[in-house]
């Protein structure tokens, strides 16, 4: 029965080709349009560590100024990093299964002459348990034991790209790379690796590119590098002075810790209040205790990284579905009720309601599974489209399975409500009314 | 004309008719905020920033060379530097700077009248070099531009504010002269002059048009230094290849990347300039998807009516009567779903200001919507209409 519907509704199709064509080509846009609208904010939106968004913690103290809050506007904002002095002070803790604080910074890298010039790259100052806590996957090695953090020892984890540059892409475990005016051995070399958003640390733009090279973070000392992403601060100091720099109320590193069960986040966060009081004592904190451990998520919310513009647009692009939806009506109703006469006639041969509604049904979806595939086609120009606009950034936007089923079954849903009504309509007609008119 | 008999008809076959209406109204609520938006970021985009943003190139020296770590040895170069830049024909003026303007990364700070209890008022602050005001193009309204002796070793310094800036911070327009704190009173600065209008570090940034000019050596060894290079109009393209070569034949401790601010702007921008596009293609696409339905719908209301026509015509309609009856229709329909798309207009705008922080509605724009849907609609209905009047009387006396 199905299969004979089906036929009809494609013979129907057949009938009047401009009109079905405007039919499936309009869905197809609708369908195509919101996909690649709700696709970007999808991308915009993912939770970039699915595994462990319920343990990795960010990490906020307020050692805010005791006369004005983080954000004037909240009083409860706590400051979105830590100083350095904080993070030697937690960082004694042994209550997480990981933890560290990190940075980003810049630093010249110097290849062999024959290779180029020396040049500018990204590096991430972090500690060994970096690679325990974002798991970045690794083609050559591992990172660095936490024994190498204290020294600290001159290693370096190199991301795919600089390893393509400096060592052609091929195995350069034990190598030696020059960073600044020292020597470091590769321990480590990581695969492709893009957390979207880059949710370590989003604060200099959440959807940019991670570091190019990473390096145990107590090398920032000999070297007196600073971070070269964001760094707040209230209280004047003498910043060309790097030990004053260092103990100052500067914030400028991002802080996470590992907690893998209720008690031991209950630990920790009693643990850092603890920490804050004993700190009020010393003079410093004047503000009341406002510690916060946030989630993956929580601080991906905290931090709005999903530009409005992507919500914006996903609401408007909907509601375009929803043009395109009423349009589908309006045709099928002309449509199927310049069909009145042929349907009375089957109507006075025996057919019953349901059978005349359920053919209709299946015309209309029918179309929508057309416009359905051909909305994919239209969402994949339009997210060239969209790329192309994008150029001068490194991500790229593109359809996942997720969003490819998504699509299917969005059209399937459009036309089942497209198809309601038309299909009601013209079931429910008087057939005598049309007969006579023959 | 007469409307009665084209209500009436209406009224008898409506919920076709209502499907068009609402859709018009959507059509119209959706290309009105969308224009709404696009005006709106298009207006940050051409916003004057008071820079002469056109002949402005912007070199970074990116050192390597230890030597750099010696604070005289960075002061040294950085004026040689400078001196080099602003020997290059074509250069009107060249100056270091602490950050790039207009580039989306910069300093920040807070101040306010010196003894004040007031919260202090952020602004970014800009340090560089005392030709800065020539490099940059902007206009002095009050006060004097830096000098040489302004370059002291000492925390407070000699400084130029905006215009916005200064009135924010002394309303009754006195800021020449007086001075300025930070959180504390130590080291206050002393404004020596005004600047009519100029946007700093943060296009879209609430205090944009908040920046001080604190004369000062800037850069380091991790940060490098940046240069402002103003050239005579128009001669950006000449300077801009002469640059690199010389910079680096001086001294070759260091990369140097030159760029137009223009570029710099423009990157800034990028996100904006996109979505204006897509936003530009999401109403091109909805216009033409709800022409395609009204093409449909008059079709529809013209193929149901073949007997009726061909009875008017055979009592004497003329085809432009025919024409006439379903363009008036088709007007009747538009118009109701304009007064339906006002309300849906203005609800989605109140989603989108308290959701998203959009901008809030420009009335006109509501106005040209409604003349783009008469348009559209008329034009749609246009030709099934004159296949309509094209129909023969004899269909009349036929079938019935």
């Amino acid at each position: 029965m199905v299969l004979y519907n089906l036929r009809m509704a494609l013979k129907s199709l057949k009938r009047n080709p401009v009109l079905s064509g405007l039919m499936v080509g309009g869905i197809a846009l609708g369908i195509g349009v919101s996909t690649v609208f709700v696709t970007a904010f999808h991308i915009f939106s993912m939770n970039p560590a699915p595994e462990k968004s319920e343990s990795l913690f960010y990490v906020k103290i307020d050692n805010w100024d005791p006369n004005r809050p983080w954000n004037d506007d909240d009083p409860s904002s706590t400051p979105s990093q830590i100083t350095y002095r904080d993070m030697v002070g937690i960082m004694e803790s042994d209550i997480p299964t990981f933890h560290g604080g990190s940075f980003k910074t810049s630093v010249f890298i110097h290849p062999d002459p024959e290779i180029g010039r020396p040049y500018k790259a990204l590096s991430r100052m972090c500690f060994a348990d970096f690679f325990q806590l974002f798991d970045p996957p690794f083609e050559y090695g591992s990172g660095w034991d936490r024994n190498s953090d204290s020294g600290p020892e001159a290693v370096v984890v190199l991301d795919h790209e600089t390893n393509q540059k400096l060592f052609g892409g091929e195995n350069s475990l034990g190598r030696m790379v020059r960073v600044e005016d020292r020597e470091f051995n590769v321990v480590g070399v990581l695969k492709q690796w893009r957390p979207f958003p880059k949710y370590y640390d989003p604060h200099n733009g959440a959807f940019e590119k991670p570091e190019n090279i990473y390096m145990p973070f107590e090398h920032f000392r000999p070297l007196e590098i600073r971070s070269a992403g964001n760094t707040s601060n209230w209280k004047d100091f003498d910043w060309s002075d790097f030990d004053q720099y260092l103990a100052s109320e500067a914030i400028w590193i991002q802080m996470w810790v590992q907690l893998d069960s209720p008690d031991q986040k209950g630990a920790y966060m009693s643990f850092l209040n603890s920490y804050t009081d004993s700190q009020r004592e010393l003079g410093r904190m004047q503000r009341p205790n406002n510690n916060k451990l946030l989630n993956v998520m929580e601080w991906l919310d905290d931090r709005e990284v999903v530009p409005e513009e992507a919500t914006s647009l996903m609401i408007i692009s909907l509601l375009f579905l929803v043009v395109c939806a009423l349009n589908l009506i309006g045709i099928l109703l002309g449509k199927f009720l310049t069909r009145a006469p042929e349907v009375s006639v089957r109507r006075a041969l025996g057919a019953s309601r349901l059978s005349v509604f359920v053919q209709h049904i299946i015309e209309c979806e029918t179309i929508g599974i057309f416009g359905g595939f051909l909305g994919i086609l239209v969402a994949v120009l339009g997210l060239r489209a969209v790329n192309s606009l994008f150029a001068g950034e490194t991500f790229e936007f593109a359809l996942d399975t997720h969003m490819l089923l998504q699509a299917i079954l969005l059209s399937l849903v459009a036309g089942l409500i497209a198809g309601l009504y038309p299909a009601w309509r013209i079931c429910s007609i008087p057939p005598a009314t049309y007969l006579k008119e023959q | 004309m007469e409307f009665g008999p084209i209500l009436r008809t209406l009224l008898r076959n409506k919920t076709r008719f209502i499907l068009i209406a609402i859709e018009v109204a959507l059509t119209l609520a959706i290309a009105v905020n969308c224009v709404n938006m696009m005006q709106d970021m298009q207006r940050q985009m051409d916003e004057p920033t008071g820079i002469d943003e056109a002949n402005i190139i912007v070199v970074r020296s990116l050192p390597f060379s230890e030597d750099f770590k010696n604070d005289e040895y960075l002061d040294n170069s950085r004026k040689a530097d400078v001196r080099l830049l602003n020997a290059l024909p074509g250069v009107v003026s060249a100056e270091a700077v602490n950050h790039i303007p207009l580039s989306g990364s910069g300093n920040s700070s807070g101040y306010k009248p010196l003894g004040s209890k007031i919260n202090t008022l952020a602004t970014a602050s800009l340090v560089g070099g005392i030709n800065l005001v020539s490099t940059l193009g902007v206009q002095l309204s009050n006060g004097r531009d830096l000098l040489p002796e302004d370059i002291t070793d000492a925390d407070s310094k000699n400084v130029l504010i905006t215009r916005a800036y200064a009135d924010r911070l002394f309303p009754d327009g006195n800021a020449l002269g007086q001075q300025l704190q930070g959180r504390t009173a130590e080291n206050p600065h002393t404004i020596v002059g005004i600047i009519e209008h100029m946007h700093g570090f943060w296009p879209g940034w609430t205090y944009v048009t908040h920046v001080m000019i604190v004369p000062d050596g800037p850069g380091g060894f991790n940060s490098g230094t940046r240069y402002l290079v103003r050239t005579e109009p128009e001669q950006v393209e000449t300077v801009f290849p002469m640059i690199e070569e010389p910079l680096l034949a001086a001294n070759d401790g260091r990369n140097v990347r030159v760029e137009t601010l223009a570029d710099i702007k423009a990157e800034t921008f990028e996100a904006n300039t996109a979505i204006i596009k897509m936003l530009g293609a999401v109403i091109a696409l909805l216009v033409f998807v709800t022409s395609i339905g009204i093409v449909g719908m008059t079709s529809f209301s013209v193929t149901e009516r073949t007997h009726t026509i061909g009875t008017r015509r055979a009592l004497g309609a003329r085809q432009f009567d025919i024409v006439c009856y379903f363009l008036a229709e088709n007007w009747i329909i538009i118009s109701s779903g304009l007064v339906l798309g006002l309300g849906l207009t203005l609800l989605l705008n109140y989603l989108l200001v308290t959701l998203v922080s959009g901008a809030a509605l420009d009335w006109m724009l509501l106005v040209y919507g409604a003349l783009l849907m008469w348009a559209v609609g008329l034009l749609s209905a246009l030709f099934p209409a004159w296949k309509g009047a094209r129909i023969p009387p004899a269909i009349a006396t036929r079938n019935v």
